[in-house]
């Protein structure tokens, strides 16, 4: 490799890193004020225009916190935990392409390198949740790897039948073979299911068992303050982030919108539509039992996912161009 | 009346007392969880059990219905000496909580009761503030 | 057999699994004041638990003893802090019993008003803390909408939204403005309805909320007998009692609505209870603006009252259940004994009972039926 590629792959990763800052600025201002909304309250108002500037007015409360590490904690697997659980999430984005070609890295098999990468997250809640020596924190781990694990079963049956449409596990291909037609049009029961999942995977509400402020006090992280909370609070909206960008990428067409032109722009709109769409539900359902959640992956998702391969293999091999 | 007031006391050697807005059955405490007992059987439910400080007595009154709307008042006398009464936990099992209170703030010891420990005060207080007897900090000023 | 292995064996006799306890409350998010509750887990199942209470003990009943009978109302109100108006009513009629107090026509159909309105203001309350205890913050919200509106109404008339002091031995303080009923009695037919009609498509029906509430800890009738329990929690069992049928008081008799039942004792069913209650109490309150006649609030009673020597016990159906005021007299102007009969005292007392065996995500929904107030289970 020569020094120059490097250069450049320093640069952009570095440059990701920055513009995923940004998301989860972004991201906690909206999720205020559009559960707000919900709620029919303003959400925050007093730090800058309808308060835009209260993302930075916690990061700078968080920055000044002491750091805390319980007496009893396991001191290197508590720093540990924020990182094994973030920087996952963080590779992932890498090779999530924004336009065609532009990612960091286009890989021939994407696909299975951000599967790859989320399944590595669980250990990192679980590390977070079991290091703070908490009951709380360590019912949660347990829910919280139970959970993950169980969902991504689904998730990943549901993306082979993506494979087996599109031919490549290269995620520019598979948004190219959207050009047209969606493959949320053509596989609508694939895309439920993943959206599922997806949201599960994400740890959000209904599905937000591991945090589940009203039964486990604040769940994995109850340990956790200052800026080791925000390294958390970062791994959460950066794997929403990544999930909705797979939801885009893989069911929503990408950068295209037929019959304009394909552009990044679609693709960013896209992306915060799913997210917005997330936090809709956070807003609207309560949260789910852990044993019908466990139930609901197991007994439905995951025959209901085989089911949709099938189909898919089927309608495949028997009509041309599906 | 469902229930034959005059019968079920005199069965229990106790007496009605009417003098007061509601009829009351007064028992001696041998036959206090008898009473309960045969009432229970009777169809009767409870609603409440405490005790009243007299001074030199501590009286337990409980109260029950015999109907939605029929009201009966149980009591006991116990000597300040000895305060103890069989509990009607095996009776009515709510009367746990109950019998929990009334020992907690009189002293009332109730025999049989699964768990007689303090409810409201926390465990290792002393003394028993419902009691006459037990001053607030204003009295003990005063006096 | 397989125990005999050596391997298995072994490990059967080395493994030793062990059950946690964990102190839940009484810092707690969503604990319901200061609530302890201690469970015994095997891993997300409850074994076994144990309620601590007396963290908010202000030994209520013994400063009565040290206040005039009118200085105790404002302990009263304290109780329940929830339902205020049931608990000074209560207070009223155990006292206005044993010193033979008449009351006047207008005020007994202000204080069935009252207390028909601070139960729609209590059950909002429980209702949003229910969606609040299954992971949904929007219940809450909404639910605070109507109740502050309704709390508006009784600030306009007492001056304070929670600690009124409203009641007085023999009527009420003060008669109520005539432009604020209106008011009232427009906002009660429609939009409150129309609240309660979101609030059931927002949560009734959801899917997720029937399937956690469904069968849920469930109670029979001679269960909730024997462990004393009342209120919306006995009669979703399938039981009618009611004491404001029972023991009629109050302008009840003379009003068109029933008593809300359900049969199938679980936690659904004390939710379906504590709806279709909002809105029979919202009917209540609507008729006794429409039919109030006018006059007299208050008849005279003494400043500083010394009813006769004797006692009295009073029941009371509160929002969450019998409330009892056991007072007993020895013709000073202080209570000799002040007793309060708890309704939450007793209905959290089946606690143990119904969440054993559930798990620890149910016993948040268990417990927010129960619709408990630390401050009247303490006193």
């Amino acid at each position: 490799m020569n020094a120059r590629i490097f250069l450049t792959q320093l640069l952009g990763a570095l440059g990701l890193i920055v513009i995923l800052g940004f998301n989860v600025i972004i991201m906690d201002w909206w999720e205020r004020k559009l559960v707000g909304h919900i709620h029919r309250r303003p959400g925050p108002m007093h730090t800058g225009w309808h308060g835009i500037l209260q993302p930075f007015a916690d990061m700078l409360k968080m920055l000044s916190k002491e750091d805390i590490v319980p007496d009893r904690a396991d001191r290197l697997f508590f720093w540990l935990g924020p990182a094994v659980a973030v920087v996952p999430a963080f590779m992932a984005l890498a090779v999530l392409p924004l336009a065609p070609g532009f990612a960091l890295a286009d890989i021939g098999n994407g696909l299975f390198f951000v599967f790859a990468m989320q399944t590595i997250m669980p250990f990192g809640y679980t590390l977070i949740g079991w290091s703070g020596h908490n009951k709380w924190s360590l019912v949660g781990a347990l829910r919280s790897a139970a959970q993950l694990i169980s969902y991504e079963i689904p998730m990943l049956i549901v993306a082979l039948g993506i494979l087996l449409a599109a031919g490549s596990a290269r995620l520019t291909d598979i948004v190219n073979a959207q050009s047209t037609v969606w493959y949320a049009v053509k596989q609508p029961i694939g895309l439920l299911i993943f959206f599922i999942t997806a949201v599960a995977e994400m740890n959000r509400s209904p599905f937000d068992m591991p945090e589940a402020e009203s039964e486990l006090v604040a769940g994995i992280h109850t340990e956790y303050a200052g800026m080791k909370f925000g390294l958390v609070m970062m791994a959460e909206y950066t794997a929403m982030l990544v999930g909705s960008w797979m939801i885009v990428l893989l069911f929503l067409g990408g950068w295209h919108l037929w019959p304009l032109p394909p552009s990044p722009v679609w693709l960013v709109l896209k992306l915060y539509l799913v997210q917005s769409g997330i936090i809709w539900l956070r807003g609207t359902y309560l949260r789910l039992r852990v044993d019908t959640m466990m139930e609901m992956s197991w007994k439905y998702l995951i025959p209901a996912s085989l089911a949709n391969l099938m189909l898919v293999g089927v309608l495949a091999t028997t009509f041309k161009g599906f | 009346m469902t229930v034959d007031l005059e019968a079920v006391a005199a069965a229990h050697s106790g007496r009605v007392d009417r003098e007061g807005l509601d009829p009351a059955i007064v028992v001696p405490r041998e036959t206090w969880r008898q009473l309960a007992q045969a009432l229970s059987e009777a169809g009767v439910w409870f609603s409440d059990l405490t005790c009243v400080d007299r001074g030199e007595t501590v009286e337990v009154v409980a109260q029950v219905c015999a109907s939605a709307s029929e009201q009966i008042t149980l009591k006991t006398v116990l000597p300040n000496r000895d305060l103890t009464v069989d509990s009607l936990w095996p009776v009515w099992p709510g009367m746990d909580w109950l019998e929990r209170e009334a020992y907690d703030m009189f002293g009332v010891s109730f025999v049989g009761h699964p768990d007689l420990t303090r409810i409201l005060m926390f465990d290792g207080f002393e003394g028993y503030p419902l009691r006459k007897s037990f001053l607030l900090e204003t009295e003990e000023k005063a006096s | 057999m397989i125990e005999d292995h050596p391997r298995v064996g072994r490990l059967q006799k080395d493994a030793v699994t062990e059950s946690i306890v964990l102190n839940m409350g009484p810092q707690h998010p969503s604990m319901h004041g200061v609530f302890h509750m201690q469970l015994e887990l095997s891993g997300e199942t409850i074994l076994a638990a144990r309620p601590v209470i007396g963290y908010l003990h202000r030994g209520i009943e013994k400063l009565a003893e040290h206040r005039t009978y009118a200085q105790c109302m404002v302990l009263v109100d304290r109780l329940d802090y929830i339902s205020q108006y049931c608990n000074e009513w209560a207070y009223c009629r155990a006292i206005e019993r044993l010193a033979r107090i008449e009351v006047p026509e207008r005020a007994e159909w202000l204080r069935t008003m009252y207390a028909e309105l601070v139960r729609v203001t209590s059950h909002l309350m429980w209702f949003g803390s229910v969606g609040l205890d299954l992971g949904g913050w929007t219940p809450v919200i909404y639910a605070f909408i109507p109740r502050e509106r309704i709390f508006d109404f009784f600030e306009a008339t007492t001056g304070s939204r929670l600690m009124p002091n409203y009641l007085r031995f023999g009527g009420v303080k003060e008669d109520v403005d005539p432009a604020e009923m209106e008011a009232l009695h427009a906002y009660l037919a429609k939009d409150l309805i129309d609240a309660l009609d979101e609030f059931d498509g927002l949560v009734t029906g959801n899917e997720i909320f029937l399937s956690r509430q469904r069968g849920l800890a469930p109670m029979t009738v001679d269960q909730a007998h024997a462990w004393g329990v009342t209120g919306p929690m006995l009669r979703a069992c399938g039981s009618t009692r009611d004491l404001r049928i029972d023991t009629p008081y109050g302008v009840y008799d003379r009003l068109d609505w029933e008593s809300c039942t359900d049969t199938r004792g679980d936690a659904l069913a004390r939710y379906s209870v504590r709806m279709r209650e909002m809105r029979e109490s919202a009917k209540m309150a609507l008729q006794c603006i429409e039919r109030m006649p006018a006059g007299e609030v208050r008849t005279k009673v003494a400043r500083v009252l010394r009813p006769p020597e004797g006692e009295v016990y009073v029941r009371h159906e509160s929002t969450r259940g019998e409330l009892g005021f056991h007072i007993v007299s020895d013709g000073s102007p202080k209570p000799y004994r002040f007793r309060v009969r708890s309704p939450a005292f007793m209905n959290v007392s089946s606690l143990p009972h119904l969440c054993a065996g559930a798990k620890i995500s149910e016993f948040f929904a268990i417990f927010g039926g129960i619709d408990n107030v630390m401050a009247e289970i303490d006193r």
